[in-house]
Parts: C-alpha cells; structure tokens; sequence
C-alpha cells in the first residue's frame, strides 16, 4: 500500500480530487499507475473503447477531432493538471478523440472504474467536475465566437498570448515549441496566411521564429496590436 | 424586465417531467423544490439574462423556446444553441460561478421556472443521480461545443447552412403540412445559427431552392427534399 501514497499526494494536488476524503481515494488506488509518452506518441486513440482517464503531470498533449486522421482539427492542448478522457467518462463507450503528446508527457492513469466510484461517491469531486466541463465549453465557444467576428490576426495574436500563458506554467513562458500547423489549425487559419503573420510581427521585433520555435519578445506590444486590429 | 408574475407550477405534476433532469429528485425533494421556486413569464423578444451579469437562479423552461446567443466585437449576435420546453438555462454559469458567457432572449411567449441557486447546488450535493445526469447534460454541451468548432473549421458553407435549416427544424417543429418549418426568422438569424454572413445566407438559400430541396415563401422555409437536406449537411457526431 505504502508504494501507493505518492499517488494520493499528486491526486490531492488536483482541484478535483483536493476535497477528497484520503479514505476514499485509497480505495480506488487500483490499477492507478504512471504511463510515459515519447513525442508524437498516442495517448488516446479516437474510437478506442473508452478505459480511464489520464492526469498530465508533466509535458503538453493535443486533443484531435475528426471523421479520420487525414481530416482532424485541433481542439485544445492540456499542460500539466488538465486530465484527459472526462468527455468520454459519462457515456463509458468510446472515445471521441485523440491526445497525442507534444513532447516528453508523463501522465497518470486512472482506470474507468475507479474514476466513476471518486466521481460518484464524492459530491465535492462531482462539483469540480462540471465546473472543469463548463471551462472547457467556454474555451471552445470562446474561440467559436472568435472564428465569427475576429479578424484572422486577431485570432493568431490572440492565440499566441494564450499559448504564452499556457507556457507560463514552464520555465520558459515565451517560447513557444508548437507545430505550426497546429497553430494555424487552432488559429482557425491556413499555414501560409499563419507565416504572413508571423513575418509582420517578426519585423517589428515583436517574435522571432526559428526553425523549432517562436520567441515571443515582447508580449506587451503583442497584446496591444491583438487588442488594436481591426 | 419580468413581465408577469403568477403561481408556480408544482415539479410533480409538470408536463415535461420525463425531459427534466431535476425530475429525478424524489416526491418530497420535489415538493421542496415547488416552494423555493418562482414562476415568470417572458414575452417574446424578452431578454433573460444577459452575457456578462452575475447568474442568481437556474431557469427551467415549462413552455415556449429560447436562443441563448454571443454578442460579437461590433455588436453581431451569434447563435449558441436554442433551448427547447424541458430544457435549462444558466446553470453552466452557476456551476462554475462566474458571470454568464451568453445572453438568453425568449422566440416566443415564454414560461420559465425559476430556482435558487443555493437550492439547486445544495441538491446536487445531496443527489447523486442528479449529479451524475448534470454531468451528462455538460459533456453533451461540450461534444456539441467540438461538433460546432469543427463545423466551423472544416464544413463548406452549404452544409453549415443545411445543418442549421435542420437544427431549426428540430427546435421548432413542422407545421400541419409536415414540411414548412414552424418558424419566422429572418435570414440574419438563419447565418447567425450558421456562422455565415446575411449575404452568403442568401445567395446559399437560394442555391437550394433552384435545386428544389427548399421552397421559400417569405420568410417561411419548406423543406421538399428532408433526405437530400439530411445528405448536404453530412451530419457526423
């Protein structure tokens, strides 16, 4: 059992489980275990049968959706104390996306007995649960709403500020190592029209793109110019 | 704002009772429940709350229909989602105490409960099939959510527009001739559903008519082809 504790302390940590009465979460320490990711690996296969759920503790994963591979958007990243697999919990069929890790991710695996019995038996979690759903709604209405009346820019500006802020949770807020299809796709836009704003704002010394990454050097002109376009 | 006040209908004997999640509280829970609450009636066109306010209550809609809509940059108004009779308002709002994202306006002649928000949160803290049925209702919320955006990102304009004749069809009805939608929008509110402008609205309207899958009149939309329309808007969940 003793080889068990490090997981209720890191359970403890999530907002979810935080109110958790210890005596519940260690009884449902079974099959709970830690599952490393290599880049580009999948940590969740869209139509696999749905198996638990999976806390990152450490590295960035996207969310894909789409008929098939060849024809899926990006939906959001999760950084580290985001879980993944919550959307797929209640109807405990199949899920209806894809994770795949961005880098080195370390995640632990709840399975799906084990999360229903947390869920269910404590009120506590079950409120953090819907507050931790209705954010994720809010944030893909939000950009929704930004792919009807914001300008493409806006919409790149302000994605690269929300990537920063994503990235603030890291040691390097201002660097941002992400694909840059998956910007654009996120971004609502086409790679070309992605590198057309990039190049504008590189030229005010406003970021720098390099062949793995862009710098942000100055976030406070950035947030100016996204506030300011029209 | 509240245009009459009358007595509240009793849970136990609501007509939408089956469609309600709060229905799952048992008799005397209910019985609670029928005290705490009031009862409004909203004229059509009347708001009930608008984006950005504080949410006090949870409304649950007993008869009429609602859009629930985002207010864009210079004013645009974009469709999130109509509520049906049956259906709840706000509680995403409560749940995560913050202020509301949206605003919701009534279609039509509107009657809505109205519940506290301390009762509501209180009972599913102490209901547990009515926790679990809220978390249902939010992870549906949020797959629509994904469905949307990737409509948005990956769906041709006719499509969006073939899926939004559809998703008004299924919020309002059919009249007696079993084809013309129940409803009166304008072609602003139709692209508002779709995500597109007035303009295109138009021009992609008139597309289904010449290939006769829509006949228009005015402002009213018969649908003389449902299955051709049920191809175009390539509905995947």
């Amino acid at each position: 059992m003793s080889e068990l504790f490090p997981y209720i302390t890191h359970l403890k940590q999530n907002p979810l489980f935080d109110k958790c009465p210890e005596v519940i979460l260690s009884k449902n320490l079974k099959g709970v275990e830690k599952v490393s990711f290599q880049k580009n690996d999948y940590i969740i296969k869209q139509s696999s049968p749905y198996n638990g759920v999976y806390f990152i503790n450490k590295g960035v994963a996207k969310i894909i959706k789409g008929e098939n591979e060849n024809h899926s958007s990006i939906i959001r990243y999760v950084v580290p104390g985001e879980l993944i697999g919550v959307s797929s919990y209640i109807f405990e069929n199949n899920y209806t996306f894809s994770a795949i890790a961005l880098e080195k991710t370390e995640t632990l695996f709840m399975p799906a007995d084990n999360f229903q019995q947390m869920v269910s038996s404590n009120s506590e979690s079950a409120l953090e649960l819907m507050k931790i759903l209705c954010y994720n709604i809010y944030l893909i209405e939000n950009r929704t709403n930004g792919l009807f009346y914001k300008t493409t820019k806006q919409r790149v500006i302000e994605l690269l500020i929300s990537l920063c802020q994503i990235n603030g949770r890291g040691q390097n807020p201002h660097t941002l190592s992400y694909n840059l299809d998956d910007i654009a796709s996120l971004a609502g836009t086409t790679k070309n029209y992605l590198y057309k704003v990039i190049n504008e704002l590189s030229k005010s010394d406003i970021l720098t793109l390099t062949k793995q990454s862009i710098r942000i050097n100055n976030l406070q002109r950035l947030k100016f110019i996204g506030e300011h376009e029209n | 704002m509240i245009s009459k006040k009358i007595s509240p209908p009793n849970c136990d004997t609501c007509d939408n009772k089956d469609s309600i999640i709060l229905c799952s509280m048992n008799k005397s829970e209910l019985a609670e429940f029928s005290k705490t609450k009031s009862f409004n009636v909203y004229k059509k066109g009347q708001i009930i709350f608008y984006e950005g306010n504080q949410p006090h209550g949870l409304f649950c809609i007993k008869s009429g229909k609602v859009k629930v809509h985002k207010m864009g940059g210079e004013g645009d108004d974009q469709i999130v989602r109509f509520v049906k009779p049956g259906g709840l308002l706000g509680y995403r709002a409560l749940l995560s105490n913050e202020p509301y994202k949206a605003s919701a306006t009534a279609l039509e002649n509107t009657l809505i409960c109205y519940i506290p928000k301390n009762d509501f949160i209180e009972q599913i803290k102490k209901n547990g099939q009515l926790s679990m049925l809220t978390i249902q209702m939010l992870t549906n919320d949020l797959k629509a959510a994904e469905k949307r955006i990737l409509n948005m990102a990956q769906k041709p304009v006719r499509e969006r527009i073939a899926e939004a004749l559809l998703l008004i069809k299924e919020c309002y009805g059919l009249e007696n001739d079993e084809q013309t939608i129940a409803a009166i929008l304008t072609r602003r509110e139709i692209g508002d559903v779709a995500g597109v402008t007035t303009e295109t609205t138009i021009r992609t309207l008139s597309e289904f008519k010449a290939e006769k899958i829509i006949k228009l009149d005015g402002k009213k939309i018969k649908i003389l082809n449902m299955s051709r329309l049920v191809k175009l808007a390539n509905i995947i969940d």
